[in-house]
């Protein structure tokens, strides 16, 4: 281990670095974690028809859920253009022109902020085949703004805020005119990991969850039951 | 010298005895016997200094079994890889947090120990190159499982890390897989904070090819930054990934950031894609680099093969487009031929 490599750095450097990244690693991430715990928002009381547990396996015993919601339905309840022109995206074609699908085709997506509605006005409206099954959450409100959306509902027991990457959607229904909608390719996080003290509350079909979001708006859930 | 150049004189030096025996049988007189066995004394000499400073190969068996060996090191870490992350998964759910997060630490850093372990007790250091790649796997592990068990909102820097790791863990003994693999995370994370700039979410980086186009061209003439024996790697590296976003380009119909619709923009990148081939093939026969005349030679290859296909295979009788398709690789032979003579002239 005599050489040195390009600008300097002696292997002895190298291994210094490589054995700290893991323990830096590991100590940024509870750093930012105590952070994010230190405050909350909620608790949003979910069951297992917005938070879906799948059954684990010998191969896989984490226990992960997906969060699941629906949306407002109707040419009055769907997030449109002007919602997705907040957000930056280039709504100047017209969703009738032939040029539409191409155009929103190739737009990347953005990253925003959701607000989901749990059991409010938006999830009565829904048709009753949906609110019989779906889940209750039912996005209501799209922003670039965190702060945006935190004011306009702070009540985190019945509105769940977190983070997402949206697109639009061109759509050509049979039954109406082509239009231009949000769509929510995935929330961020993805999935809530639940712990091992409370794996055995949503082992079954039906539980109920506590979830609470904390100052950078990550998610934990502080408690389950059957 | 390094390990390369090592081998390369213990080839010639066998490849020089094979030549002076074989005139020795035709009958042609070259050295006297004193000259030929103080020549054969000082090659003697030089093979065993090399062969232990360098570990190289002095026969062709051996040659073929240090392929072997780099084989089954590549694939055993592979293995042990696939065994830790699995083993994790299958016991995840019964450990608690404290454990989970102290497991995820010790993972790359047991892996690295026994990497400078196996690196002092062995010389060729195939178990020390295994264990620095399932070091890397095991980082790779923690980073994305801690993010996991906190919910964790994705960040551009993990791959920052990834890549400082890889460098980290592959230069002191010029390991090839983990510092190729270092090289791909860079251009990832240069990518994603370019698709991020551009005001898309950064895990998106794959759907604007260009996004990795870019820095990975810009990466490629820094090779001269890496060690001798790893250059090779980072020219491959970075080339490869260049061409094949070039291929995707003039491929797919994909969004691109040309002020172009995206069938325009995919012929444009279709002249690219076919000037890049000559100038990459080119470049490689000048400059004597036979990984980039593969690279670039594979990549004009499957490229042609595409605009083939895309152009004439609908309507084209099979026999047709397949005699085309022998034409135009014979014509690439002769065109190669004519350019390696060429080259061979100005040598």
């Amino acid at each position: 281990m005599r050489r040195t490599v390009g600008q300097g750095f002696s292997p002895a450097a190298l291994f210094v670095l490589a054995f700290a990244l893991p323990i830096v690693v590991t100590a940024w991430t509870l750093a930012q974690v105590a952070w994010n715990r230190s405050a909350s928002r909620g608790p949003i009381v979910l069951t297992e028809r917005e938070i879906h547990v799948p059954r684990t396996s010998e191969d896989n015993s984490a226990r992960r859920g997906w969060i699941s919601w629906q949306y407002r339905r109707g040419e009055h309840g769907r997030i449109g253009r002007d919602a997705l022109a907040a957000l930056g995206f280039d709504m100047s074609v017209d969703a009738a022109s032939p040029d539409a699908p191409r155009h929103y085709a190739r737009m990347l997506p953005k990253d925003a902020w959701l607000a989901l509605e749990l059991r409010g006005p938006a999830f009565h409206a829904l048709p009753a085949e949906a609110r019989e099954r779906g889940s209750r959450l039912v996005l209501v409100d799209i922003s670039d703004s965190l702060q945006t959306l935190v004011d306009r509902y702070p009540d985190g027991s019945q509105y769940l805020i977190t983070a997402a990457v949206v697109r639009v959607v061109w759509q050509d229904p049979l039954d109406g005119p082509p239009y231009v909608a949000a769509g929510i390719d995935r929330t961020a996080p993805r999935r809530l990991h639940i712990s091992r003290d409370l794996a055995s509350a949503v082992a079954g079909d039906r539980y109920r969850v506590s979830v609470v979001y904390g100052r950078r708006f990550e998610p934990w859930i502080v408690a389950a039951s059957r | 010298m390094t390990k390369d150049e090592a081998q390369r004189r213990a080839d010639r030096i066998r490849a020089f005895r094979a030549e002076l025996q074989a005139l020795s049988l035709e009958g042609i007189e070259t050295l006297s016997d004193e000259r030929a066995a103080a020549v054969a004394a000082h090659h003697d000499g030089l093979l065993r200094a090399l062969a232990a400073r360098f570990d190289i190969d002095r026969t062709d068996a051996g040659r073929r079994m240090s392929l072997g060996m780099r084989l089954a090191s590549a694939f055993g870490a592979a293995a042990l890889t696939a065994a830790i992350v699995s083993f994790f998964y299958r016991i995840w759910g019964g450990l608690s947090t404290p454990a989970q997060v102290a497991l995820l630490a010790a993972a790359p850093l047991g892996a690295l120990a026994a990497m400078v372990v196996a690196s002092r007790r062995e010389r060729t250091l195939y178990v020390a190159s295994l264990c620095a790649i399932v070091a890397c796997g095991a980082f790779v592990l923690q980073t994305v499982l801690l993010g996991n068990l906190f919910n964790v909102r994705g960040s551009p820097h993990v791959i920052a890390a990834w890549a400082a790791f890889g460098f980290a863990v592959s230069l002191p003994f010029r390991f090839v897989l983990p510092f190729g693999a270092a090289v791909g995370a860079a251009i990832a994370y240069a990518a994603a904070l370019l698709i991020q700039a551009a005001g898309a979410p950064w895990q998106y980086f794959g759907s604007r090819l260009e996004s990795v186009l870019v820095p990975a061209a810009l990466a490629y003439p820094a090779w001269g930054i890496a060690p001798l024996e790893l250059r090779p790697w980072m020219r491959g590296v970075t080339l490869t990934v260049a061409l094949g976003a070039l291929l995707g380009l003039s491929t797919f119909e994909s969004p691109t950031a040309l002020p172009l619709d995206a069938g325009a923009a995919s012929v444009v990148y279709q002249i690219a894609a076919a000037a890049a081939a000559f100038v990459v093939v080119g470049h490689g026969l000048r400059t004597g680099r036979s990984e980039i005349v593969a690279i670039g030679a594979a990549f004009a290859g499957v490229f042609l093969l595409g605009r083939f296909v895309d152009w004439w295979w609908d309507w084209m009788p099979k026999y047709l487009f397949f005699l085309i398709l022998a034409i135009v690789a014979i014509a690439a032979i002769w065109l190669l031929r004519r350019l390696r003579a060429r080259l061979a002239e100005a040598a």
